[in-house]
C-alpha cells in the first residue's frame, strides 16, 4: 500500500516536470528577465554601491556626508522639493478647475482645447523654457515691447521661471485624470445627493469632490514626481537656482571635479524620494480610487449666452497660454537669425544650417527611435501577456521591475548605464547600443500598460479555442490574441514613440558626438544662444509629435488614455 | 470515428486545495456523458484536464488506448465548445468554423464542404459572412458548436454551453445538441450545474461534490436509486427524516413505522428519503401526524407543505387524477410508499436499500 502511493507520487513528480518542459512563454520570461537584471537592475545596484565609495575605491559614507554638509549640496534638494510641491499645486489649481469646467458646462471648442492641452503634454519637455525664454526673458520679445512702454517684466529666470514653465507644462496630467473621473461619474449619485436638498456648493464639496480627490491625488502625485526628475527645464531656465538632477548632471559631467561617487549618491537620494512618493500612491491612494463606469453620463450645465462666452474664453486663453510654446517655437523657426540674434524677416535659413550641420543628430533620433521602438513592442506584447495572463510571483516581480523606471529619473538612469557599460565585457557607453537600450527601459510602460489593459478585455478562452482547434500555443497567441490586442499595442507603442524622439534627460547623460539627438542638439544649440536653429530642431521634433499623435488618435479610436 | 475515455484516479491540486480529488470515471465510445455538480465542484477543472488545459497532478486519461497526459492541448483532437462560446471576434463566421480545418490543412474544396455542411447540421447557413458581434447568443452559439464539431474530433466537450441561454432557447438548444450528437455519435463529455437539463440529456450523468464522484448512472437510476444524501438532494427534491431500525426490515419515523427491505441491523439509525410523491395524505389513521400548513395548486398536481409533530417541514405531491378537490389546512396524517423511498445510514453516505 505504502509502496503504491510512493509510486505514485514519483510518477507524478516525473509527469509534472515533463509537462513543465520550456515552452514559449517560459523561455520568453527568462529572457525579459535578463534583460532587466543587465540593462536595469544591474546598472542601479552598481549605482546604489558606488554611491558608497570614496574616489579611491575606499568604502565610505563620504558622499552623504559631503551632501548634508555643504549647503551647495543638500540645498538643491530642499530647490527640487520646493519646485515640486509648488509645481503640484498650482498644477491642482488650475487642472482641476479647468477639467470641472469643460466636463460639466456646455462651453465651446471643448476638443481643440483637450487636443492644445494634450499636445502640450507630448511636446519636448524643453521647448517650454526655450519659448518662455523667448517670450519674457532678457531679450523676450514681451518684455522689449513692455520695456519700450516703460514696463519692466519681472525676470523670468531661477523659482519663478520653473513653476511658470512646469505648471503650464505638467497641469494636463491633473486635468486628463480628472476630467476621465468627472466623466465617468454616475448621474445619479449626484442627482441623489441634490434629492437630499443639499445646494449645488454643497453638492460639489460633499458628492463630487470626495469621489474625485483620489484621482486628483494620483493626477498630483505624476506631476509632482516628473518636477521632481525633470532636468531640460531648470537647467535653460533655472540659473542660478539649482535643483538636484541638475547637481548630478554637473558632477557627473564636469571635466574637473566631477565626481561619479558622489553623482551616485545624488542620484539615490533622488530615486528614494520618488520611491517614497509613488509607493504612497500605491499603498494609500490606489486603494481609493472608485472605479466607476457610468451608466448615465453625468449632465451638462446648459449657459446662457453671456456666461457660455466668458467661460468659453477662459478655457480658451488658457489652453491657448498651454499650447503657446509651441507656436512660439514654429515661428522663431522661420526667422532670420544673425549670429544669436533674430533680425526681422522670414526665412528657412536656420532649416538649412541644420539640415547641413545637424542631420546626424535627426538621422539618429529617428534611427535609435525606430530601432527602440521595435524592441519596445516585441518585449511589450510579451510581458504585457505574461504580466496579465500568466499571474505568478515571478509575474508579479517583472510588473514592478517593468515600472520601475517611472521613478528613476531619466539623468539616473542614464549615469547608471554610462558607469555600468563603461567597460568590457559590454563596453557600449559612448555606442549607439547605449541610447536604444536607455530608450527601450524608459520608454517600455506607455506599451506595456496599454497592451495589457487591451489584453484584459481578451478573454483567454478565445485563445485556448484556437489551441484546442490545433494550433500550437505560441502560434495561437499570434495569430488571435496579439491580434485582438493590436489597438491597444500600436496606440501605447505610438506613445513610447513620441516619449522617446523627445527624450532629453538620459540622451544627455549618454551621447557622444556621433550619437547626439535632436533633442541634445536643442539643448546645446540653446547653450551656445543658437535659438533660430534650435527653434528649428525643435519643429522638426514637434511636427512629428503631431503626426505621431494623430496617428494614435486614429488607431486607438479615444480608447486608449495618454496618462 | 469516436473513442472510449477512461480517466484514471485523476488528482488536480491548486497549492494545498484538491479541486479534483481521485476521480476515475470510463467514459464508453459515442455515449452522451455528462459531469453534473454544484457550482465550483470541479467540473470545469476536470473537463480543461480533459482537453489539456490543466496539468494532472496524479493519475493518467486514457483515450481509446492512449495515456494523453503528456500530449499538448493542440493534438489532442478534442472539439470544445466553451461556457462564453470563444467565438473569434475578428474573424467571420464562416472563417470561425473552417479555423480547425486551415490548422489542419484540410484542402480548401473539401474544407468548403465540410463547413457547409456544419453551419447547416446547426442551421446558421444564412449566417456564415456574419461577424460575431452582429450575431445573438444562441447564433454565437451555434456557431461554437459548428466550430467544434466540423473537425470531426474524437471527442467533444461541451462546459455549461447552454448557461448563457435564456430559458426557453435552452430547451430547444439542448435538443438539437442531444440530436446532432446522435446523428454523429462522437463521444461526449457534457458539464452542467442544472439537474433537469443533465436528465433530460444524457445517456450517463456523473454527479460530483467538492471534486469527487459521488454516483455514476443513467439519469433514471441516479433519480429513482441515488447512492447517498448528496445525490439525493441535488437531484430532485427530497424530504429527509430520522428513522430507526426496530425491527428486521422494520422503520421508524417518530412513533409511524413501516416495512422497507434493507441491508441494516436492528437498533440502527438510519435516514430515510422520500420523494414529494412518494407520500400521501392518509386515508387512515395510519401515518406521520402533521399539519396542513399550506396548499398549492399547481395543475397535474396539489403541493402541501405540512408541518410535523416535530417541527420539520415537509413537501407532498398528490396527482391531481386520483382526488377531487385539495384537502383543508389542519391535522392530517402522512403515510409513505415504502418500495419507493430511499434509505441511507445515519449519515447519508451509502444507500441502504437492499
Ligand atoms: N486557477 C485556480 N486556482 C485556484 N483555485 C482554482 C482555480 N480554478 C479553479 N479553482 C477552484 O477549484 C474549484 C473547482 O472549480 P471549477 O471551476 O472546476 O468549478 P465548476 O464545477 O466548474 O463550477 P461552476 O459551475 O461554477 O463553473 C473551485 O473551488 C475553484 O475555486
Ligand atoms: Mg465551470
Amino acid at each position: 500500500m505504502l509502496n503504491k502511493i510512493k509510486a505514485i507520487r514519483w510518477s507524478a513528480l516525473f509527469t509534472n516536470k515533463k509537462t513543465k518542459r520550456m515552452d514559449f512563454w517560459s523561455i520568453s520570461k527568462v529572457v525579459v528577465f535578463l534583460v532587466f537584471l543587465i540593462f536595469l537592475l544591474y546598472p542601479f545596484v552598481s549605482l546604489f554601491m558606488r554611491s558608497f565609495f570614496d574616489v579611491d575605491g575606499n568604502f565610505s559614507l563620504v558622499n552623504f556626508e559631503t551632501f548634508v554638509s555643504f549647503k551647495y549640496y543638500y540645498g538643491t534638494l530642499f530647490n527640487s522639493l520646493l519646485v515640486a510641491v509648488v509645481t503640484t499645486i498650482s498644477a491642482v489649481l488650475i487642472g482641476v478647475p479647468l477639467a470641472y469646467l469643460t466636463a460639466r458646462y456646455n462651453v465651446w471648442g471643448k476638443r481643440i482645447v483637450n487636443v492644445m492641452i494634450v499636445m502640450s503634454l507630448m511636446s519636448p519637455p524643453f521647448i517650454g523654457a526655450y519659448s518662455w525664454i523667448m517670450l519674457l526673458g532678457r531679450n523676450g520679445v514681451i518684455t522689449n515691447t513692455l520695456a519700450n512702454i516703460g514696463i519692466n517684466v519681472p525676470s523670468i529666470y531661477g523659482f519663478v521661471g520653473i513653476i511658470l514653465v512646469f505648471t503650464l507644462k505638467l497641469y494636463p496630467y491633473v486635468y486628463l485624470y480628472v476630467s476621465g473621473a468627472l466623466n465617468s461619474i454616475d448621474s445619479s449619485l449626484e442627482e441623489a445627493a441634490e434629492n437630499l436638498g443639499m445646494s449645488k456648493f454643497r453638492r460639489i464639496m460633499s458628492v463630487t469632490f470626495p469621489v474625485i480627490m483620489p484621482t486628483i491625488a494620483a493626477g498630483g502625485i505624476m506631476v509632482f514626481m516628473s518636477s521632481l526628475a525633470d532636468f531640460g527645464t531648470p537647467m535653460l531656465i533655472g540659473e542660478g537656482f539649482k535643483v538636484l538632477p541638475v547637481l548630478v548632471y554637473e558632477e557627473f559631467m564636469s571635466e574637473v571635479g566631477g565626481n561619479a561617487g558622489l553623482a551616485s549618491a545624488l542620484s539615490i537620494i533622488i530615486v528614494s524620494f520618488s520611491t517614497i512618493v509613488l509607493l504612497f500612491q500605491k499603498r494609500v491612494i490606489d486603494k481609493k480610487v472608485y472605479n466607476m463606469s457610468s451608466l448615465r453620463p453625468p449632465v451638462v450645465t446648459k449657459l446662457r449666452t453671456l456666461p457660455r462666452v466668458l467661460l468659453s474664453g477662459l478655457t480658451f486663453l488658457v489652453a491657448t497660454i498651454t499650447f503657446l510654446p509651441q507656436i512660439v517655437v514654429v515661428v522663431t523657426s522661420f526667422i532670420k537669425t544673425k549670429g544669436p540674434l533674430f533680425v526681422s524677416g522670414f526665412s528657412l535659413d536656420s532649416y538649412r544650417t541644420i539640415f547641413y550641420k545637424l542631420g546626424t543628430n535627426i538621422r539618429n533620433t529617428f534611427t535609435f527611435s525606430f530601432i527602440a521602438i521595435i524592441i519596445i513592442i516585441v518585449l511589450g506584447i510579451i510581458i504585457a501577456y505574461l504580466i496579465t495572463k500568466r499571474r505568478s510571483k515571478s509575474s508579479e516581480v517583472l510588473d514592478v521591475l517593468v515600472m520601475f523606471p517611472y521613478v528613476i529619473p531619466g539623468a539616473v538612469l542614464g549615469i547608471g548605464l554610462a558607469l555600468a557599460f563603461k567597460n568590457p565585457p559590454l563596453a557600449i557607453t559612448g555606442t549607439p547600443i547605449i541610447m536604444i537600450v536607455a530608450y527601450v527601459i524608459r520608454k517600455m510602460p506607455y506599451t506595456v500598460r496599454s497592451s495589457s489593459a487591451m489584453l484584459q478585455q481578451v478573454d483567454q478562452s478565445i485563445e485556448e479555442a484556437s489551441i484546442n482547434l490545433g494550433v500550437s500555443p505560441m502560434r495561437s497567441f499570434f495569430k488571435i490574441t496579439a491580434r485582438l490586442m493590436l489597438p491597444g499595442i500600436v496606440s501605447g507603442a505610438i506613445l513610447s514613440w513620441i516619449s522617446t524622439i523627445n527624450e532629453l534627460s538620459s540622451s544627455i547623460m549618454l551621447y557622444t558626438g556621433k550619437t547626439a539627438t535632436i533633442s541634445v542638439a536643442i539643448y546645446t544649440e540653446v547653450v551656445r544662444a543658437s535659438f533660430g536653429t534650435a527653434a528649428a530642431l525643435a519643429s522638426i521634433l514637434t511636427l512629428a509629435t503631431v503626426v505621431s499623435f494623430i496617428l494614435f488618435h486614429i488607431i486607438s479610436k479615444g480608447k486608449v488614455s495618454v496618462v | 470515428m469516436s473513442v472510449n475515455v477512461n480517466i484514471k484516479e485523476v488528482v488536480k491540486e491548486y497549492g494545498d486545495f484538491r479541486a479534483i480529488d481521485d476521480v476515475s470515471l470510463s467514459i464508453k465510445e459515442g455515449e452522451f456523458f455528462t459531469l453534473l455538480g454544484p457550482s465550483g465542484c470541479g467540473k470545469t477543472t476536470l473537463l480543461r484536464m480533459i482537453a489539456g488545459f490543466n496539468s494532472i497532478e496524479e493519475g493518467e486519461i486514457y483515450f481509446a488506448d492512449k495515456m494523453i497526459n503528456n500530449e499538448a492541448a493542440h493534438k489532442r483532437d478534442i472539439g470544445m465548445v466553451f461556457q462564453n462560446y470563444a467565438v473569434f471576434p475578428h474573424l467571420s463566421v464562416y472563417d470561425n468554423v473552417g479555423y480547425g480545418l486551415k490548422a489542419r490543412k484540410v484542402p480548401k474544396d473539401e474544407a468548403a464542404k465540410r463547413i457547409q455542411n456544419a453551419l447547416e447540421v446547426v442551421q446558421i447557413e444564412h449566417l456564415k459572412d456574419r461577424m460575431p458581434s452582429q450575431l445573438s447568443g444562441g447564433q454565437q452559439q451555434r456557431v461554437a458548436l459548428a466550430r467544434a464539431i466540423v473537425i470531426e474530433p474524437k471527442i467533444l466537450l461541451m462546459d455549461e454551453p447552454l448557461s448563457n441561454l435564456d430559458a426557453k432557447l435552452r430547451v430547444q438548444m439542448r435538443t438539437t445538441i442531444k440530436k446532432l450528437q446522435r446523428k454523429l455519435n462522437i463521444t461526449t463529455i457534457y458539464v452542467t450545474h442544472d439537474q433537469e437539463e443533465a436528465l433530460a440529456i444524457s445517456d450517463r450523468i456523473a454527479v460530483m461534490n467538492k471534486g469527487e464522484v459521488m454516483q455514476v448512472d443513467k439519469p433514471n437510476v441516479i433519480y429513482s436509486n441515488p447512492s447517498c444524501e448528496f445525490v439525493s438532494n441535488f437531484i430532485g427534491t427530497s424530504n429527509f427524516l430520522k428513522g430507526k431500525v426496530v425491527a428486521d426490515n422494520t422503520i421508524e419515523v417518530d412513533g409511524y413505522t413501516f416495512h422497507k427491505n434493507i441491508n441494516a441491523t436492528v437498533g440502527e439509525d438510519v435516514l430515510v428519503s422520500v420523494r414529494p410523491e412518494q407520500f400521501a395524505v392518509s386515508q387512515t389513521d395510519e401515518g406521520l401526524a402533521g399539519e396542513i400548513v399550506l396548499s398549492t395548486f399547481l395543475g397535474d398536481f396539489i403541493s402541501y407543505d405540512i408541518e410535523l409533530a416535530n417541527g420539520q417541514s415537509i413537501e407532498v405531491n398528490e396527482y391531481t387524477q386520483n382526488i377531487d378537490e385539495a384537502k383543508p389546512e389542519g391535522p392530517v396524517k402522512v403515510c409513505l410508499s415504502a418500495k419507493d423511498i430511499n434509505v441511507f445510514d445515519a449519515e447519508g453516505k451509502v444507500n441502504l436499500n437492499a
